[in-house]
């Protein structure tokens, strides 16, 4: 029963436009996806699972994905070493700071990705900033190639992606009974203590969310992925264009954007199903 | 240990929180704060736990000043009004948490926390999480708790309020007993009188950031320092009036008509415009309408084991008047004329108006 | 009896500088990473020189003057953006508000189940949407046009706008439309008077976010925009990858600078950022 809410009857009536929509413009099209992956050849004459067979066999295009997938990780790790203290630096400042810190925060998230990988090129070029720097010091003599190089490209996925992990632990941290903390000072323990022994533990469903939302993102981060990866390193978003819009083989394209699709879908799942076992501590 | 507060004062924001409050007490004995919401109870509960600094003045705990001690180091215990249990771990890793805390190893630890529990009757439930307990076993364990840290003083803030009523009783008696049997200082802060006056040694009423009395619940009630003590602890009747000396005592002429002897006048004994207390039982119906003040029943009001009546004086003033249930051969009706007249030997509160 | 003053100990006031401390340098470096690049842009898109290099050796304001003035390409891409921006944004308003109105109070499990369909959008990789949507319309012989684009914008907007209008559905008081009907009030005039003004706020902070989604967006635009016409972050992509303009830092700094006004805008009349948490 709803209270306030509308009606059974007329809840279906307002749900079934934005239902429709779903289901001719984003079910139908991903079933067809799955549909087309399982053609055996690009001009669609026969059905089968050649293209999953030449995906997993080449050992080649199974490292792309586990580079993909790996990277995903390493930036959400990374996220949330520089997100977390982030978020809880904002459970300490004043009310109004807080604003002005939620704005800094949500502000990359409304700009382009193009723009904030823009950003990094500028930083990481041989004429950009870290270069000048190390040359000033007198640390090198000529510039390093940063870009184009694994660890440029997970490093400016954390910064870009940050804002996705500190949102949601702000909401858990900020959610958290300020009764709990004061108690555990009371009865003796330090601020550290306080820190590994509730509040923490009671900002993990936060965690894992933002965790959800960076993986998700750092996988699927086309823009980034290339322009600072560069063609030396090639991740599944790229693959998935390349072969679609350059050599028009629709059904290994839809191949993979079905096995990328799958693979985030499944970490997403697990990780739901860990939260939700721990949201049952923290409503406690 | 004894506590003492010393001309303590909080400012917040704009306002006074507390008002200069200086306040001592006597180790092992239950205070009880009581006043309405924003009287500044809960904020000087605070600042003795240490979980707020005040603005001025001095916490004292034993024979230590405590203002500089963070609150992990006062030696203080409170126990919250929603228990604040940590909701991510079992009753027995909750009442282990501040041994634990102060560096306690697991097996001392869990030989406290059994005997806690056992104190608390709560033994059979220490593997059960928070969320699995009712109200009154949730307090139990945020009681046993705090406890388990031997705590100079206990804090309570209002801790029967999400409580109902039956089950209120039960855990005031509990509490009761417990302060007793450990001799624990303890200060409880409540809005609640009835609560206040069948629990505490002494009560501090306040109101607005001040103190207005502390005394006895007795004293509270038979002889409340301020108007305001008076209407805030038991029902009144306020009737203005003047006050003259007379043969054997003193005569209230009352505005509403009427007047009334009294033997003894306080705290105001100067003559002049006054203000007297008297409560509901401490008149007594005269069917014959001989002694006392004229009055009109209004209503009659049955409550439980005695009758309250709704009268009206002369001048349309309302008087409540209590009256057993037995006893008056003929019970007046509303629409009836009676007389109020004071119990013989009551003592009647007289303030300056 | 004269009472002495207790020091906190040693070990405590350690214990709480060094907890302070090490938030406060994390924190600060945190805050100072997320902030750093967007200023670095900014500074770098009022260089003199013909490159990106760091620090710029002096300043002017000539790659504005030859983004407004000789580059009629990135303006077209700017305003098809704008207008694609715009109805995806109009056409997913109308959806999701319907649909949070219909979800927000529901505990059913078919509300539960659609919430979640519904929000995929954020989740998963848009470039498999957008490649679907592709092979749809090719299936189908519908031809790339400006139609098919926002198609595939109202996927990826909706849910920023059902996420935010049902936040502030579910926080509305229940008891203000029960009163509202109990005084007569009819179910559509009770929407119109009392309902829709209290959320109007919350849909206004999700159709901006929705908007600015949009607006940004690369892997939908990157399948189904046609050979004609470029939006805005693909134009700036391509200036990027093939000369390294320094006009794609003056872009950067407009598109930065008119984000942050309008955020600004936003928070102040709507309060944007107690929407986005």
């Amino acid at each position: 029963m709803t209270r306030g809410g509308p009606r059974l009857a007329e809840a279906w009536q307002l749900v079934l436009p934005l239902t429709l929509f779903f289901v001719v413009f984003v079910f139908a099209p991903l079933g067809l996806l799955g549909l087309v992956s399982a053609y055996n050849e690009p001009e669609l004459r026969t059905m089968g699972l050649a293209q999953y067979a030449k995906f997993f066999g080449d050992a080649f295009n199974v490292n792309i994905l586990v580079q993909t997938l790996s990277l995903a990780l390493k930036t959400t790790l990374l996220a949330i070493a520089i997100g977390y203290p982030l978020a809880y630096l904002y459970t300490l400042a004043p009310r109004r700071l807080q604003r002005v810190l939620l704005l800094v925060i949500v502000l990359p998230l409304l700009t382009s990705a193009v723009v904030r990988t823009f950003a990094w090129i500028v930083i990481l070029g041989r004429l950009g900033i870290v270069n000048s720097a190390l040359q000033t010091l007198g640390w090198i003599d000529a510039p390093l190639t940063l870009l184009y190089t694994p660890t440029a490209v997970v490093v400016a996925l954390a910064q870009i992606e940050m804002p996705l992990m500190v949102l949601p632990v702000i909401t858990a941290l900020t959610n958290i009974d300020p009764n709990l903390t004061q108690a555990s000072a009371v009865l003796g323990a330090g601020r550290w203590r306080t820190f590994w022994a509730v509040t923490l533990p009671l900002s993990i469903p936060g965690l894992l969310a933002g965790c959800l939302l960076v993986f998700a993102a750092a996988a699927s981060a086309f823009v980034t992925q290339t322009l600072i990866g560069g063609g030396r390193h090639m991740f599944m978003p790229v693959y998935i264009y390349q072969q679609a819009i350059q050599v028009y083989n629709y059904p290994f394209a839809a191949t993979l954007a079905v096995i990328l699709l799958v693979s985030v879908l499944a970490v997403v799942t697990v990780v739901n199903v860990l939260g939700h076992r721990s949201r049952g501590f923290v409503h406690g | 240990m004894g506590v003492t507060l010393d001309r303590v004062t909080h400012r917040y924001g704009g306002t006074l929180a507390v008002d200069d409050v200086s306040l001592s007490v006597q180790p092992g004995a239950l205070i009880v704060l009581l006043g309405p919401s924003g009287c500044g109870k809960t904020t000087l509960l605070r600042i003795i736990a240490g979980l707020l600094g005040q603005s001025a003045g001095r916490a004292v705990i034993g024979d230590q000043v405590v203002d500089a001690l963070p609150p992990n180091e006062r030696g203080a215990g409170i126990v919250f009004q929603n228990y604040a249990l940590f909701p991510h771990m079992t009753v027995a890793a909750n009442v282990a948490y501040g041994l634990r805390a102060r560096g306690a190893g697991r097996a001392a630890a869990a030989d406290a926390v059994e005997r806690m529990l056992r104190l608390v009757r709560m033994e059979t439930l220490a593997t059960r999480y928070p969320r699995e307990l009712s109200g009154g076993q949730q307090q139990r364990v945020a009681l046993a708790r705090t406890l388990a840290v031997s705590p100079r003083v206990l804090l309570l803030d209002e801790p029967f309020g999400a409580l109902d009523k039956n089950l209120r009783l039960d855990m005031q008696i509990e509490v009761k007993r417990l302060q007793r049997e450990l001799d624990i200082t303890t200060i409880m802060v409540t809005h609640d009188q009835s609560e206040a006056l069948s629990m505490a040694d002494r009560i501090a009423v306040m109101n607005r950031g001040r103190i207005e009395q502390f005394a006895t619940p007795e004293e509270i009630y038979d002889a409340p320092a301020t108007p305001f003590v008076a209407a805030f602890v038991g029902t009144t009747n306020l009737l203005r009036g003047r006050l003259a000396a007379a043969r054997e005592g003193f005569r209230v002429e009352l505005d509403g008509g009427g007047a009334l002897w009294l033997r003894e006048a306080a705290p105001c004994a100067g003559e002049g415009e006054v203000m007297v207390v008297v409560r509901p039982e401490q008149f007594r119906l005269d069917p014959e309408g001989v002694e006392g003040l004229a009055a009109t029943v209004r209503m009659v009001l049955p409550h439980g084991p005695f009758i309250i009546y709704e009268l009206s004086l002369a001048d349309g003033t309302a008087l409540k008047v209590t009256a057993g249930r037995g006893g008056v051969a003929h019970r007046p009706g509303p629409g009836d004329a009676v007389r109020a007249a004071l119990v013989p030997g009551a003592r009647v509160p007289v303030f300056p108006a | 009896m004269p009472a002495g003053a207790a020091r906190e100990s040693r070990g405590s006031r350690v214990e709480r500088w060094s907890f302070y401390a090490a938030f406060g340098v994390l924190g600060g470096a945190a805050v100072t990473l997320l902030a750093a690049p967007t200023v670095i842009v900014l500074i770098t898109s009022f260089t003199s020189a013909y490159t990106l290099k760091f620090p710029p050796p002096g300043y002017s304001v000539r790659w504005y003057r030859a983004l407004w003035e000789s580059s009629p390409e990135i303006v077209a891409a700017a305003v098809l953006s704008l207008k694609v921006a715009a109805a995806a944004t109009a056409i997913a308003v109308v959806l999701a508000v319907a649909a949070a109105l219909a979800l927000a109070r529901q505990r059913a499990a078919w509300a539960r189940i659609l919430d979640s369909v519904f929000m995929s959008p954020l989740m998963l990789p848009l470039l498999a949407l957008g490649l679907a949507l592709l092979v749809l319309f090719s299936r189908l012989g519908v031809e790339l046009s400006l139609t098919t684009l926002v198609i595939g914008h109202v996927a990826l907007t909706a849910p920023y706008i059902l996420r935010t209008t049902t936040a502030s559905y579910v926080q509305l008081d229940p008891t203000l439309l029960e009163c509202a009907r109990a005084l007569g009030a009819r179910p559509w005039f009770a929407f119109r008077t009392v309902t829709l003004p209290l959320i109007a706020p919350g849909i206004a902070a999700g159709a901006f976010i929705a908007f600015m989604a949009s607006f940004d967006n690369v892997a939908i635009s990157l399948f189904l925009s046609d050979a004609r016409s470029e939006v805005l972050p693909i134009r700036l992509w391509n200036i990027i990858e093939s000369s390294l303009d320094v006009r794609a830092a003056a872009v950067s700094g407009v598109l930065i600078g008119a984000t942050a006004v309008l955020a600004l805008v936003m928070e102040r009349i709507v309060g944007l950022s107690r929407h986005v948490r």
